[in-house]
């Protein structure tokens, strides 16, 4: 069953988060990791895919962290995580999902965005060691925006490697597209890797030029155009 | 040998003497046209000479043959002296005995006559006793045969010499009874005496053969020998207690027809029966015949065995084989035995094995046969069982290999998990210990948690190794590529464009990845290698993969494959193939492919 979490006189600026995990340790770390940011008040923690989409109708929350693996009687073995995203995202159009994975494996990031990237974040289960990059991939999908874990970005970069793509980017190319991924503005981008504005936006119209892709400034549909270029095979 | 040449005239001499003789002697007691009775007893009677001289020349080493001829030879000529006793009896009568010719003709008539005691000696003690192999069937057993031996000298002694008539029914004096009152009296004592320990001996075999009847073993054929002695003996009973006549009462019929018959028909069953000289009664549309050599053929051994063997763990095989061995040939005991020293017994092992070949990479012995010698023959069945015995072999190799390296890569895995992840939490915990005490800053709890993130990548990778989730869900293609992501060294992975999509079964994709995977470790840890390049494809139903780097390489022959060794052994038993090549300084290519149609 849910288990409502504390709320408070300064509550109502927070985003209000339900977080879900079948193991009890990462749940409960993973709630008071983002309770003690004071960014995010965790409305309920639940251990089922089941549980955390009623949680979801109950709670209405602002947004969802999800482990992509839970044990639940009638969910795909290895996708309740994601399954349930996709019905939430369904039934609450409003509601951002923060999918947490043991895998790096592109395959389940191509999974998550199978029908679109708005609202729905990638992470690699170790970014709760990362609070920053956690409530900052939070915060962008409960704008609406999407996140690839850097890692998985790399991940898809060595893989058009491995099959003989030739690759046209530069290493600060790459960078600044691991950063793309990550949903980052090119704002975001210049601070995260100590460049200047006018540099990284060189550099993203660069790769715009090389791999073919429609330029935006929309941050959001920049990570579904690097997804689209990436998962291209 | 010479023996075995003269075998077949001496064999057929004497059993035709002896049907002969029969037959003589049944003409000579009723005269012609001949009774049915009569008829009765001249068919039973050629049992007995039938057998011994079918033995004699298919078996002519073996002595039981001989034995049946030789008490074949005392009935017929025993019988043959007790019908011509009535013709001595008569001249007797009319001219005492006067003519020389005529005394020899007594003196013949009563030495014949005598044969009829020894053969019931033989064939009470001696049949029974030696059967089949022709031998004692143990040295505790000399003793008895010694006594019974005596024991029918003696008898057959006093009877020769014995006082009065040759014969009860017939009015003929002994001619060869000595003079004076105590010889006579000795020879009738030697009779009587010699008779009743025949008699008793034949009772002690009879018990051995019961109780040798009990242990465990083939006891078809000596139940059959049991039945036929003690039949004899019952008749012989019969006929003591009645009498012999010229015109039986149904009493003396029974006991004259199992006293002459029961023994070599048990004999002749037993040995047609169970098969023991090769020999066994074929029934073709009405028509019944002998079979000789009945074992059965190559063929039917193969094909019996290849049913058996469908269907069964491979060590079961081996059990299964073992028994197939023994059952061809006939043998007390067969074991298969592999190169390991693993050795399947069927029957109980005992003293060295008669026959022993290589099967493939281990052995097939067994011991001596039930009956008779190994043969030319049986050699030849025992070369042709190998073949599939050497399969069978490899194949539990196989599987006792794929099981060590299970169990092997059990130990691997243990191990790294010990020594990787296990001592990074001993360390983190050790270092938050640290922490706490200390009230460590920002930068000791950084550092922790780097080490956290460390063990975390270690134990995905660990996981990736032992069963890659992406292979369940992605397939082989995508599975590979993703091994290959991120490797130190340039990597490229060709796969045909259908490929991509393609599932196979677990077993197919678990054994192509873990092919790529650990050839692949091979070229990053000991070759060197700069580049590599991954090929999937599918051709003709067949995929393959291909993983060349352009490393040190190896001389294969040098290198215990121990890893190569054990893919080799999961596409084997998959039904695929492995190959290496690889010389010094040339790289290294691996290919391996299974069978996987669409």
């Amino acid at each position: 069953m849910p288990e409502p979490g504390p709320g408070g006189e300064d509550a109502a600026r927070r985003l209000r988060a339900v977080v879900a995990d079948d193991h009890y340790l990462v749940r409960e770390g993973t709630r008071q990791l983002l309770e003690s940011s004071g960014e995010v008040a965790v409305a309920g923690t639940v251990g089922t895919p089941a549980e955390l989409v009623d949680a979801v109708r109950r709670l209405a929350p602002d947004v969802v962290v999800t482990d992509i693996r839970m044990p639940g009687e009638g969910w795909r073995p290895g996708f309740e995580g994601i399954d349930a995203a996709h019905r939430i995202r369904q039934e609450h159009p409003g509601v951002g999902v923060v999918v947490l994975s043991q895998f790096a494996d592109s395959l389940y990031a191509f999974e998550l965005f199978r029908q679109g990237t708005e609202g729905f974040a990638y992470l690699l289960k170790d970014r709760v060691g990362d609070l920053g990059e956690l409530l900052g991939a939070i915060r962008s999908v409960a704008r609406g925006g999407s996140v690839i874990d850097a890692k998985v970005v790399e991940g898809l970069l060595a893989r058009r490697a491995v099959r003989g793509e030739q690759e046209a980017l530069t290493p600060r190319e790459r960078d600044v597209l691991r950063e793309m991924a990550f949903g980052r503005s090119n704002g975001g981008i210049a601070r995260s890797l100590a460049l200047s504005v006018s540099a990284v936006e060189k550099n993203v119209n660069s790769i715009f030029l090389k791999l073919g892709l429609e330029s935006s400034p929309d941050t959001h549909r920049r990570v579904a155009a690097v997804l689209a270029y990436l998962g291209a095979s | 040998m010479s023996g075995t040449r003269a075998a077949r005239p001496l064999a057929a001499g004497a059993a035709l003497t002896a049907a002969a003789a029969t037959v003589a002697g049944a003409v000579l007691e009723t005269g012609l046209p001949l009774p049915t009775s009569q008829w009765a007893f001249i068919s039973v009677s050629l049992i007995l000479p039938a057998v011994g001289w079918l033995l004699a020349v298919r078996r002519p080493r073996n002595a039981y043959g001989w034995l049946l001829l030789a008490v074949a030879l005392c009935v017929a000529l025993g019988g043959l002296g007790i019908a011509l006793l009535p013709f001595l009896g008569e001249e007797q009568s009319v001219a005492p005995a006067s003519v020389p010719a005529s005394v020899l003709a007594s003196v013949l008539a009563s030495v014949l006559t005598s044969l009829m005691s020894v053969s019931y000696g033989l064939s009470w003690v001696f049949v029974p006793l030696l059967f089949p192999e022709g031998r004692l069937p143990s040295p505790r057993w000399r003793p008895v045969a010694v006594a019974a031996a005596v024991a029918i000298g003696v008898e057959w002694t006093g009877v020769l010499l014995h006082p009065g008539r040759v014969h009860q029914d017939v009015p003929l004096d002994n001619p060869l009874a000595p003079p004076g009152e105590w010889p006579r009296l000795a020879a009738a004592l030697a009779g009587g005496v010699g008779e009743l320990a025949v008699f008793l001996l034949a009772l002690v075999v009879l018990g051995g053969l019961v109780i040798r009847l009990r242990r465990p073993g083939p006891r078809g054929p000596l139940a059959w020998i049991v039945a036929g002695t003690a039949a004899a003996l019952a008749g012989y009973a019969l006929l003591t207690v009645y009498g012999f006549s010229h015109s039986p009462v149904p009493a003396q019929w029974i006991g004259g027809l199992t006293v002459t018959g029961a023994l070599p028909a048990a004999i002749g069953v037993a040995v047609v029966r169970h098969n023991l000289f090769d020999l066994r009664v074929g029934v073709r549309g009405s028509l019944l015949y002998l079979v000789f050599d009945a074992r059965p053929s190559v063929g039917d051994l193969l094909t019996e065995l290849g049913a058996s063997l469908e269907e069964v763990e491979p060590v079961e095989q081996l059990g299964r084989l073992a028994d197939a061995v023994r059952a061809g040939l006939d043998a007390r005991w067969a074991a298969v035995e592999l190169a390991d020293g693993t050795r399947v017994v069927a029957g109980e092992e005992s003293g060295p094995a008669a026959l022993s070949v290589p099967a493939g990479m281990g052995r097939i012995s067994c011991g001596p046969k039930v009956a008779g010698r190994v043969t030319r023959e049986d050699q030849r069945l025992l070369a042709a069982l190998a073949v599939p015995v050497g399969l069978a072999i490899q194949s539990a190799a196989l599987a006792a290999r794929l099981v060590n390296a299970q169990e092997a890569e059990r130990r691997r895995i243990e191990r790294n998990i010990h020594d990787g992840v296990q001592q990074q939490l001993v360390a983190l915990i050790a270092g938050l210990e640290l922490a706490r005490a200390t009230g460590g800053g920002a930068s000791a709890l950084a550092l922790l948690r780097e080490q956290a993130r460390q063990a975390l990548a270690d134990l995905r990778e660990l996981a990736a190794g032992i069963h890659p989730s992406v292979l369940e869900q992605g397939g082989l293609v995508e599975a590979v590529e993703e091994r290959c992501a991120g490797l130190p060294v340039p990597t490229t992975v060709t796969a045909d464009p259908g490929l991509r999509t393609r599932r196979f079964s677990d077993e197919i994709e678990g054994a192509m990845y873990f092919t790529v995977s650990e050839a692949i470790a091979n070229a990053l840890k000991h070759a060197g290698a700069s580049r590599i390049e991954v090929r999937l494809s599918q051709d003709g139903g067949r995929l393959r993969v291909s993983v060349t780097d352009d490393g040190s390489g190896f001389d294969e022959r040098g290198v215990a494959r121990r890893g190569l060794g054990t893919l080799a052994d999961r596409m084997a038993a998959l039904g695929g193939g492995f190959e290496l090549r690889t010389a010094p300084g040339e790289g290294a290519t691996v290919r391996a492919w299974v069978s996987a149609h669409a």
